[in-house]
C-alpha cells in the first residue's frame, strides 16, 4: 500500500512539472488545448504560429503515455485504428486537466492537393470528437483546396476568433512562412521529434551537431504519428540507433522528390495525399537512390486501410531490387520481445549480407591482384 | 560454498575446444556442446520446467551429468557460450553467455553449416514459425507469424491431448488417412469447433488429424510467405518437423521435396547456430568467456518485478540477481532505459 501511494504522489509531481512546461504564454486571452496526436506531427509548427498570431495561448497535451492510451481506447469504439484511439486520449487528457479551455483545436483537414484526400478518419475527426460528452467549444478549419482556397478556410477560423480578414491573411502568411522554414530544416537531416521540440519552446532553428554516420542506413517509411510517438511504438528509432543504424523518415528527403504525381497504372491512381508521398520517396529508392540505403522499415497501425494497401505495393518493388523490407504492424500491444527479435534480426541479417559481400569483394580483389 | 568465478567444470585448459550453445523457446529448451569440427559431443532437448531460469539449470545439469559419465568429453574446455530463442537475454545473463542472437541468426547459421546451398528455412516451433529465405548463403528475407499463434506446436498438442493421441503419434496418424476431412485453418479456435464437428459426425480420427495438418500448412503459407518465393532445397525444422503428417502435407503444396535434419538435430537447430556463432565469435575475438561454468546450477538466482513510478508510464522493470552477493545481473524493461543492466 505504501509504495502504491508514492508512486500516486510521483505521479502527480511529474504530471504537475509537465503541466507547467506544456502552458504557453499566459497572458493572452482565448485558452486552446492542441492534442498531440495525429496530424500534430505535421502540421504543428502551421498550427503554433497562425493560432499565436491570432491572439491564443497554446496549451499542448503531454507526450503520450500509458494512462492516455487506456482512456483513448477505451472511449474509442471498436472499429478505430490505434492512432486515433491515443488522439481521443489525448483530448480527455485535455478536458480533465484544463477544464478553463476555451477551446480545443480540432482541425478538418480533408485534402491539401487537388488530387489527393486524406484518411476518412481525419475528415470526420472535429464531428467524431464533438459527440464526447462535456467536450468544451471545438475550434476548427476545413482545409480542403478542391472547394475552397486555404485562406478562405483561415479566414472563417479567424472570425471564430474575433479577428479581421487582413488579421487572418497576416497570419496565414507568417504562419506559412515559419512552416516553409521548418520544412527546410528537416530537410537537412534533422529527425523531426528534435525538430519538433525546438518548436515548441520558440528555439530558433539551430542544426544538431553531425554525428559521424553510421554503417547502416535504413529509410523509416510510415505515419508521422506512428513513427514519432514514441510511447505507441515503443521507440522504435532508439532500438535502430542502438543498434548502430541511421534512420532517415520521408522529411528528411528533398522536396523534388514529391513533385511528381506517382503513376502505378491505368486503373489505381493513388489517392491517399501521405500515401502518395511514401510511395514517390520509395520511387526515389527503386532507381537512383538503389545504393543510398541498406533497408527499409513500414510501420503500419493496426487496421489502417490505406497502409495496408500500398504495404503491399512496396513490398512487391522492394523484391525487384532486392532491398531488405520490413513491415511491422502495431496495435495497442505493449510486449517489446516480439519487436525486438524482428529488428535485431533484420539489423543483423544486413550487417551480415555487408560483411559477406566485403568478404567477397575482397577475394575478388586479390584475386585481380594475383592475377596481375 | 559456490565460487561464482569458477568458469567450468571442464578443465579450463583442456585439450580441445568446445561451444555451448542454448536455445530457450517457450516449449522446450535446447542446448549443444559443439567442438571445433562442427561435431555435436553433447546434447540436451527437454520440456521447459516453469521458469526459464530453473529449466537452463535443469538442463545443465543434464549436460554436466553427460559430462561426468564420459572421460572424452573431460577433455574439452567451454570456450564461449551464446545463446537465442525468446528467453535469450534472460539465459544470457544467468549463464554468463557471451553473445545472444536471435532465432532467425541462429538458424539460418546452422542449416547453412549443415547444408550449403539451403534456399528456404521453414521453421515452426512450439509458439511460434519463421520463414527464412537465403540466396547464395546470404539471409535475404524472413517472416515470423504475427499475432496468431494458429499452426504451432502448442496447438498441435493440445488438439493431441484432446484426441487421446500422445503427440509422438500424430504424424503417423495423419499419413495413415486416405481422405483427409477439410478442416478451417483460417484460426485455431475456429479450426478446433471445426474439428470436433467432423469428429461428431463420424470422421475417423486419422481424417481429422490428416486434414488438421493440412489446414496447419495452408495457415503457414498463407500468413508467412506472403509474396516470398520458396525455392528448392527447401529445410524444414523445429518440433513441429517430428510430425509427418505436417511435412507430408507441405510436399503436397509446395509440390517438392523437404527435407528434414536428421538425428535429431531438427530441434537443435537454433542451438547448433548459437554454438558455430559462439565460435566464430571466441576465434574472431580472442575473448576470454564470461561464461559461468556447468556449476551456475549451485548458484541460486533470484527474479523480482517491480514498478519504476519516476514517470507516468510506470513501467515494470525486471531484475535478476544472485542471491549470496545480491549481485544484479540483469535488469531491463523501462521505456526510457534508466534501470538498464545487460
Amino acid at each position: 500500500m505504501q509504495s502504491k501511494k508514492t508512486t500516486n504522489q510521483r505521479e502527480l509531481k511529474h504530471l504537475k512539472s509537465a503541466l507547467k512546461s506544456y502552458r504557453y504564454d499566459k497572458k493572452s486571452k482565448i485558452k486552446v488545448g492542441i492534442p498531440r496526436a495525429l496530424h500534430f506531427y505535421r502540421f504543428f509548427p502551421f498550427w503554433k504560429k497562425l493560432l499565436e498570431e491570432l491572439g491564443c495561448e497554446l496549451i499542448l497535451s503531454p507526450p503520450t503515455y500509458k494512462q492516455i492510451v487506456e482512456e483513448g481506447a477505451f472511449q474509442g469504439f471498436g472499429e478505430l485504428c490505434l492512432p486515433v484511439k491515443v488522439y481521443y486520449g489525448h483530448i480527455l487528457y485535455l478536458m480533465r486537466e484544463y477544464p478553463e479551455l476555451d477551446y480545443i483545436f480540432v482541425p478538418r483537414y480533408v485534402s491539401e492537393r487537388v488530387e489527393g484526400y486524406f484518411c476518412p478518419k481525419f475528415l470526420s475527426l472535429p464531428d467524431v470528437i464533438r459527440t464526447l460528452p462535456n467536450i468544451p467549444k471545438i475550434l476548427t478549419f476545413t482545409i480542403n483546396v478542391k472547394e475552397n482556397p486555404i485562406s478562405n478556410s483561415i479566414i472563417s477560423l479567424a472570425k471564430t476568433l474575433g479577428k479581421g480578414q487582413r488579421e487572418a491573411l497576416q497570419a496565414y502568411e507568417k504562419a506559412k512562412k515559419y512552416h516553409k522554414q521548418y520544412q527546410d530544416f528537416l530537410r537537412k537531416g534533422t529527425p523531426v521529434g528534435y525538430a519538433l521540440k525546438l518548436v515548441e519552446k520558440d528555439k530558433p532553428f539551430k542544426m544538431l551537431k553531425k554525428k559521424t554516420p553510421k554503417n547502416i542506413k535504413f529509410l523509416l517509411l510510415g505515419h508521422g504519428y506512428n513513427i514519432f510517438d514514441t510511447y505507441v511504438n515503443l521507440d522504435f528509432q532508439k532500438k535502430l540507433t542502438r543498434h548502430g543504424v541511421d534512420v532517415l523518415t520521408i522529411e528528411n528527403l528533398p522536396e523534388i522528390l514529391f513533385k511528381e504525381p506517382v503513376i502505378i497504372n491505368k486503373q489505381f491512381r493513388p489517392y491517399w495525399l501521405h500515401e502518395d508521398e511514401i510511395l514517390a520517396a520509395i520511387r526515389y529508392y527503386l532507381v537512383q537512390g538503389r545504393k543510398e540505403i541498406d533497408g527499409v522499415i513500414f510501420l503500419i497501425s493496426f487496421a489502417c486501410g490505406p497502409d495496408s494497401l500500398i504495404a503491399e505495393l512496396i513490398m512487391r518493388d522492394m523484391k525487384v531490387i532486392r532491398l531488405p523490407f520490413l513491415q511491422i504492424i502495431m496495435d495497442e500491444h505493449t510486449g517489446e520481445a516480439g519487436l525486438l527479435t524482428r529488428i535485431e534480426s533484420f539489423v543483423e541479417m544486413i550487417k551480415r549480407k555487408k560483411r559477406k559481400l566485403d568478404e567477397m569483394k575482397e577475394k575478388q580483389d586479390l584475386k585481380i591482384f594475383e592475377e596481375a | 560454498m559456490v565460487q561464482v568465478n569458477d568458469k567450468t567444470h571442464v578443465p579450463k585448459d583442456g585439450k580441445h575446444d568446445s561451444y555451448l550453445g542454448i536455445d530457450v523457446g517457450s516449449v522446450t529448451l535446447k542446448f549443444v556442446l559443439m567442438d571445433n569440427d562442427q561435431r555435436v559431443l553433447s546434447q540436451v532437448f527437454l520440456r521447459n520446467q516453469g521458469s526459464p531460469i530453473d529449466s537452463v539449470k535443469f538442463g545443465m545439469a543434464e549436460m554436466r551429468s553427460q559430462i561426468e559419465k564420459n572421460p572424452e568429453l573431460q577433455e574439452y574446455a567451454i570456450r564461449a557460450c551464446g545463446t537465442t530463442g525468446s528467453a535469450r537475454y534472460l539465459t544470457k545473463a544467468v549463464v554468463g553467455g557471451d553473445l545472444a542472437k536471435t532465432e532467425i541468426i541462429a538458424h539460418a547459421v546452422a542449416t547453412q553449416s549443415l547444408y550449403p546451398d539451403v534456399r528456404t528455412i521453414l521453421e515452426i516451433g512450439g509458439q511460434d514459425s519463421k520463414i527464412i529465405i537465403l540466396r547464395d548463403g546470404i539471409i535475404v528475407d524472413f517472416a515470423m507469424n504475427s499475432v496468431c499463434a494458429a499452426g504451432t506446436g502448442s496447438f498441435l498438442d493440445h488438439q493431441a491431448t484432446r484426441l487421446n493421441i500422445p503427440i509422438e503419434d500424430f504424424g503417423d496418424y495423419a499419413v495413415k488417412s486416405k481422405n483427409p476431412a477439410s478442416i478451417a485453418g483460417r484460426c485455431t479456435v475456429f479450426a478446433e469447433s471445426d474439428m470436433i464437428h467432423k469428429q461428431n459426425s463420424g470422421y475417423s480420427k486419422e481424417d481429422i488429424i490428416a486434414g488438421l495438418c493440412d489446414s496447419l500448412v495452408r495457415n503457414y503459407l498463407n500468413n508467412l510467405s506472403k509474396g516470398k518465393d520458396l525455392e528448392e532445397p527447401i529445410v524444414f525444422q523445429g518440433g513441429v518437423s517430428f510430425n509427418k503428417g505436417i511435412i507430408q502435407a507441405f510436399e503436397r503444396h509446395l509440390g517438392c521435396k523437404i527435407t528434414v535434419p536428421k538425428n535429431g538435430l531438427n530441434v537443435l537447430m537454433g542451438a547448433l547456430g548459437m554454438a558455430i556463432l559462439s565460435r566464430e565469435y571466441y576465434i574472431n575475438n580472442e575473448i576470454d568467456t564470461v561464461f559461468r561454468g556447468l556449476r551456475m546450477t549451485d548458484i541460486d538466482f533470484r527474479t523480482r518485478t517491480f514498478n519504476c513510478g519516476d514517470c507516468p508510464n510506470n513501467c515494470s522493470i525486471v531484475e535478476c540477481s544472485i542471491v549470496e552477493n545480491n549481485e544484479v545481473i540483469a535488469r531491463w524493461g523501462s521505456r526510457c532505459g534508466k534501470w538498464e543492466v545487460f
